[in-house]
């Protein structure tokens, strides 16, 4: 059995929301899983967690296959001997525009984004079923599963619609189990992916990234970019007890940006 | 005098037949395919004036298929996705061979099939339309179901953003978002989802009946009657859902 109260997995670990996220569930007294398809980056952010005197554990995982999250999965059991929280985060985005973009590019992302959900939730809600306690999973989704939008990152729009609605009804399957099921829906927030979407854009444009980045900011209504720490807090109130009646919700954090419906 | 339009078809099961049925009845020139060859066949000996072509891969050959049936009826106007599921598989058990073919026959040929088409009616600037039948759980939640409205949601959301980029061009984009439909693919599907819970299909129909507010199922010409009403009288409408469930949910 664990010492640590509580045992949380995050995907896409190594860099950004996952990063972010995986230090503050370890302040609030988790041992934390980082995992990420770059091992370097999970056991830097596990690093970085044991430093400040936190539990962590980094493992290595492609998240497109079944046998590499099988072995995920096991890893944390053999650390742990628990699992109660997941935030299954990993994610890519790709920037072409709908009447360009290859079947290739969209598969691959989709294999990331929405498969990677898939055998993540499967596994998770096998492994909480069997221990009989509840849990919580939760998704990284985007601003952009509410909302369509005429520019070039439509494969990834469409990954995070098919999350939502992948959490909606597992909220309900698992309600009956005690596992809770949310998402988070970030907006513009400056990690790698914002970075990258900011080059792109600004090659595409023809335009100064700088330019691209300010426009970005001013995007929102409330005019600035979140910082990854604030996604973060998402997932410590949604794998807390304070959140214990919220299920199969999205809490959109975007500064009142994209609202659709 | 109406211009005769050109459609194609994804689809020759039950609400793909229909669907063709309905523009045949309307004087269009119809263009229906699938990669089921039994029901390509029997639909095509069915529906007087069809053009059909089996196609091998969904993937692969869209481009080549629609260039066939741009050829065959001298142009097109539009397109109707009307593939149908009579498959299942419990997410407790799902394998992931099964979740890909999900993911790939309703999310990734959708996608393939609007855009090589979006491009190609794009060209004519003229008004033309893309229809997809999709199921309701792309607006509601289905603890039966989690995989498939997953890919229902991602194919609401898709369509939306091609409404978007391809509106400018002419061509508007809506959705039929059906409920469970009395055909026989989805009473197959009832009955796979069915022996998973230990119950008859035939129970299991009852109670998707019994969520409905109409106290029916829909029928595959109830499909084709509201694609009809939205190639003809809704040509303002674009990036929406019709819901056709009998009030199982709202939008």
């Amino acid at each position: 059995m664990s010492k640590f109260e509580k045992v949380a997995l995050v995907t896409g670990g190594g860099s950004g929301i996952g990063r972010a996220g995986s230090k503050r569930l370890a302040q609030d007294g988790m041992a934390v899983c980082v995992a990420d398809i770059i091992a370097d980056k999970a056991q830097a952010v596990a690093a970085e967690i044991k430093e400040a005197g936190g539990e962590a554990i980094a493992i290595q995982v492609d998240v497109t296959s079944p046998e590499s999250q099988d072995k995920m999965f096991a890893a944390v059991l053999e650390a742990y001997g628990r699992l109660d929280c997941v935030a299954s985060n990993a994610g890519i985005l790709r920037n072409d525009p709908f009447t360009m973009i290859s079947y290739e590019t969209w598969d691959r992302l989709m294999s990331i984004n929405l498969d990677g959900f898939v055998l993540c939730a499967q596994k998770a809600a096998e492994i909480m079923i069997k221990q009989g306690w509840g849990g919580k999973i939760g998704f990284t989704l985007s601003q952009g599963g509410f909302a369509e939008n005429d520019n070039a990152t439509v494969s990834y729009l469409v990954s995070k619609w098919a999350g939502r609605g992948l959490l909606r009804s597992l909220a309900v399957k698992l309600a009956p189990y005690g596992i809770n099921v949310n998402g988070i829906g970030p907006g513009n927030i400056p990690t790698p992916m914002l970075d990258q979407i900011i080059t792109d854009f600004a090659q595409a444009a023809g335009a100064p990234t700088e330019a691209i980045a300010a426009s970005m900011e001013t995007m929102a209504p409330l005019g600035r970019l979140q910082p990854a720490e604030e996604m973060a807090a998402l997932y410590s109130y949604l794998f807390s007890d304070k959140a214990k009646n919220m299920t199969g919700f999205t809490i959109i954090d975007n500064g009142a940006g994209l609202l659709g419906g | 005098m109406e211009s005769m339009k050109k459609v194609i078809v994804l689809g020759a099961g039950t609400v793909g037949e229909a669907v063709a049925k309905q523009l045949l009845n309307r004087d269009c020139s119809v263009f229906l395919c699938d990669d089921d060859s039994a029901k390509l066949d029997a639909a095509g000996k069915r529906l007087d004036g069809v053009s059909t072509l089996l196609i091998k891969d969904l993937k692969a050959d869209a481009a080549k298929t629609i260039a066939v049936a741009v050829e065959t009826m001298g142009g097109l106007d539009g397109f109707v996705c009307a593939l149908d599921n009579d498959d299942y598989q419990p997410f407790e058990t799902q394998e992931f061979t099964y979740w890909r073919k999900l993911r790939e026959r309703f999310l990734d040929v959708p996608f393939i099939w609007g855009q090589a088409v979006g491009n190609k009616l794009s060209e004519t600037q003229e008004d033309s339309f893309i229809i997809y039948i999709l199921r309701d759980l792309c607006t509601r939640q289905d603890p039966d179901d989690p995989a498939f409205c997953a890919v229902e949601s991602g194919l609401k959301g898709l369509l939306r953003t091609m409404a978007l980029t391809l509106g400018k061009h002419r061509v508007t984009v809506n959705g039929i978002a059906v409920g469970t439909l009395d055909t026989s693919e989805d009473l197959e599907r009832l009955g796979k989802m069915a022996a998973f819970k230990g119950i008859t299909a035939e129970a299991m129909a009852e109670v998707k009946k019994a969520e409905t507010l109409t106290g029916r199922l829909q029928t595959a010409e109830d499909v084709a009657q509201l694609c009809e009403f939205v190639i003809w009288e809704a040509i303002n409408i674009s990036g929406q859902v019709l819901l056709l469930n009998g009030g199982t949910c709202f939008n």
